[in-house]
């Protein structure tokens, strides 16, 4: 469960200030699949990583199951980063020299799984998303849709509660852009709660609420009629 | 994150780019071989000399007279005080003899060849630890009757081309003399082999010949082992000043073996210090370069840390992972320049026929100095990347 109340965040350059959000309030419930649209520049990308703790607010409350926290604390963001969320980014953000299975395990460097464990866990992770043959390629030896597939395996390796994904469909034709959404859909039908930033309107159609931003504000937020 | 998990990144990093980590330990390991060369050699040096003045006898204190005073010539060391000093430690004495040199030349037909001639009395032979290999040394006889008896070296023997029993031609203080050679003692190797040959004559013959009127060079005490050397040095002091009537004037020194390992430990000391220092100029560029190539580091993997710290590194993981990097480059050029300065130190010290010693010490100091340097000239990049917004590193190009 997530809850942001007259959030807003301004970005300051030199002597101009930016507000690329203002006033957000917006309430998302566990298990939701949910896309946020609007034109570039209108601050979805500000908005996903102040959900998902990489950014912290300029003023406002955000409440993660039902708890208020710190925003300014940078471990307790770590860590909510680490064991809550999952980002799936449009440029996927692998670690070039490593293999995939190695990608995927990165997370649980982090939350102090020992090798043996994490390996396992990976080969599970890559399973879901059907890449297990490819565990000990590079990135640079793989396609566009399978290195976000193993971004997708990355996000969900520490069982978060929610998967944000930032135009995860942004560099990939249409068909794997279709193969991502179904293994996306996979996991929201397993109880996780998806959030998607997209620009296609087909893509946004897929999912069960579309929330609107311009220039910073929620402009329409809506159930997706099906 | 554990430790252990930030040094399997560290190694995967370092080796990724051996060529870069292998040219930024190069400051490292020349400037950690160079101290652990100059140590193990200085201490080599310091141990071979400590070894040859101990042959040359620990106990033998060399009296001599203070060179910045004109002394007038009663108060000068004589075969008086000679007696004094005899008198005053008896048994704690071994032999006393006084020391006087006189350069001389062999007259020969075609060349003469320079000599030193050295005043002895009976006990010189055991004192300067010569073996006789013919005919007998100067006795007692010899010395109180001013005989012109002398013991040559076996190699000057050979290139005068005379033996035990022949006479010999020595021309000193203007004056030439013919001396009946009585014995021939073996040769030593000499450490600079610029000495003159010595030969050995009766010390009263030289007072004599040179009217001398009594006095010597110098006094030469063996002590016996068990005596309070710092003490008796101070004594002998004493004894000469009351003898000779100048008490507190300090006319007279002493010296001994150990003031010698004394000056040459200093002066190894000081030495070893500066090289050390700029040794340590090079430990320094060493760590800059270090820090350098972290810097560069960090910015290559600006996106790689935006990730890290995107599914939960947090500061003090990041910090660690290059801090720890830092270290080991900086630890594997300590140790790699260790064992580089123990292999120069084998080559060199056969070159310079020093024995070469093993520093432990040297290592550890290799070994602390790379880990802190590492740790040092780390800290800056390392805390740069830690510090990295997630945002701004993700976002980088
Ligand atoms: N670090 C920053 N410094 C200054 N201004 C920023 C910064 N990041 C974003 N902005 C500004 O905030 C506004 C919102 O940016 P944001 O990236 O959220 O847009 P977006 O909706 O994701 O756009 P796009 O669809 O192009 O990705 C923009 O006007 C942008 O210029
Ligand atoms: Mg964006």
């Amino acid at each position: 469960m997530i809850s942001m109340r007259n959030i807003a965040k301004t970005y300051k350059t030199g002597h101009i200030y930016v507000e690329a959000l203002k006033n957000i309030n917006l309430d998302i419930n566990d298990g939701e699949f949910i896309s946020i649209i609007g034109h570039s520049g209108s601050g979805k990308s500000t908005l996903m990583n102040l959900l998902g703790g990489l950014d912290t607010p300029s003023m406002g409350i955000y409440m993660l199951n039902e708890v208020s926290f710190d925003t300014n604390n940078e471990n307790t963001l770590a860590e909510i980063r680490n064991k809550l969320i999952g980002f799936v980014f449009q440029t996927f953000n692998l670690l070039p020299r490593q293999s995939a299975l190695k990608n995927v395990e990165l997370p649980l460097i982090y939350a102090g799984v020992s090798g043996k464990k994490r390996k396992e866990m990976a080969i599970n992770a890559l399973k879901i998303v059907g890449l297990e043959k490819r565990a000990n390629h590079k990135p640079n030896e793989m396609s566009g849709g399978e290195k976000q597939r193993v971004a997708i395996a990355r996000a969900l390796i520490t069982d978060p509660s929610i998967i944000l994904a930032d135009e995860p469909t942004g560099n990939l034709d249409s068909k794997t852009t279709h193969e991502i959404l179904d293994l996306l859909k996979k996991l929201n039908d397993n109880g996780k709660t998806v959030i998607i930033i997209t620009h296609e309107e087909d893509v946004a159609n897929r999912t069960d609420r579309i929330i609107t931003l311009m220039d910073g504000e929620i402009i329409s937020d809506k159930k997706v009629l099906k | 994150m554990k430790v252990f998990e930030a040094f399997k990144i560290a190694f995967s990093s370092i080796i990724q780019n051996k060529m870069r980590s292998l040219l930024t330990m190069l400051g490292l390991i020349i400037g950690i071989a160079s101290v652990v060369t100059v140590v193990s050699l200085g201490e080599g040096t310091q141990n071979d000399m400590l070894n040859e003045f101990s042959s040359l006898g620990i106990n033998t204190v060399t009296v001599y007279e203070n060179k910045d005073v004109k002394l007038p010539d009663s108060e000068k060391l004589n075969l008086d005080d000679i007696e004094a000093l005899n008198e005053y430690f008896k048994d704690d004495i071994e032999s006393i003899s006084p020391r006087m040199n006189v350069a001389g030349d062999i007259i020969m037909n075609i060349d003469d060849t320079s000599v030193s001639l050295k005043g002895a009395i009976k006990e010189t032979l055991e004192s300067e630890d010569l073996t006789l290999i013919s005919g007998r040394f100067l006795n007692d006889f010899d010395i109180n009757s001013n005989k012109r008896n002398i013991v040559i070296s076996s190699d000057l023997s050979e290139t005068v081309n005379k033996k035990v029993g022949d006479g010999i031609l020595i021309k000193a203080r203007k004056t030439t003399y013919s001396y009946n050679i009585v014995g021939i003692y073996e040769s030593q190797s000499s450490l600079g082999g610029f000495e003159l040959e010595s030969i050995y004559i009766p010390y009263t013959t030289i007072n004599y010949m040179s009217n001398l009127g009594g006095r010597v060079g110098s006094i030469q005490i063996d002590f016996n082992d068990d005596i309070d050397f710092e003490k008796a040095k101070s004594d002998i002091i004493n004894v000469l000043e009351r003898t000779n009537r100048n008490i507190g004037e300090d006319l007279y020194k002493t010296f001994s073996a150990d003031d010698m390992i004394d000056n040459i430990s200093n002066a190894l000391g000081q030495m070893t210090l500066f090289i050390t220092a700029i040794a340590g100029i090079s430990l320094l560029v060493g760590g800059i370069g270090i820090m350098n190539i972290m810097l560069v580091s960090v910015t290559e993997r600006t996106r790689e840390i935006g990730t890290r710290k995107a599914v939960g590194a947090k500061y003090r993981d990041i910090m660690l992972q290059f801090l720890i990097e830092s270290t080991v480059i900086s630890l594997i050029g300590g140790l790699l320049g260790a064992i580089f300065g123990i292999i120069i130190t084998n080559i060199a010290g056969k070159m310079m026929s020093i024995s070469s010693v093993f520093s432990i010490e040297a290592l550890v100091v290799a070994f602390v100095f790379s880990t802190l340097i590492g740790l040092f000239f780390g800290i800056y990049p390392a805390n740069k990347a830690a510090k990295l917004n997630p945002i701004d590193a993700l976002r980088y190009e």
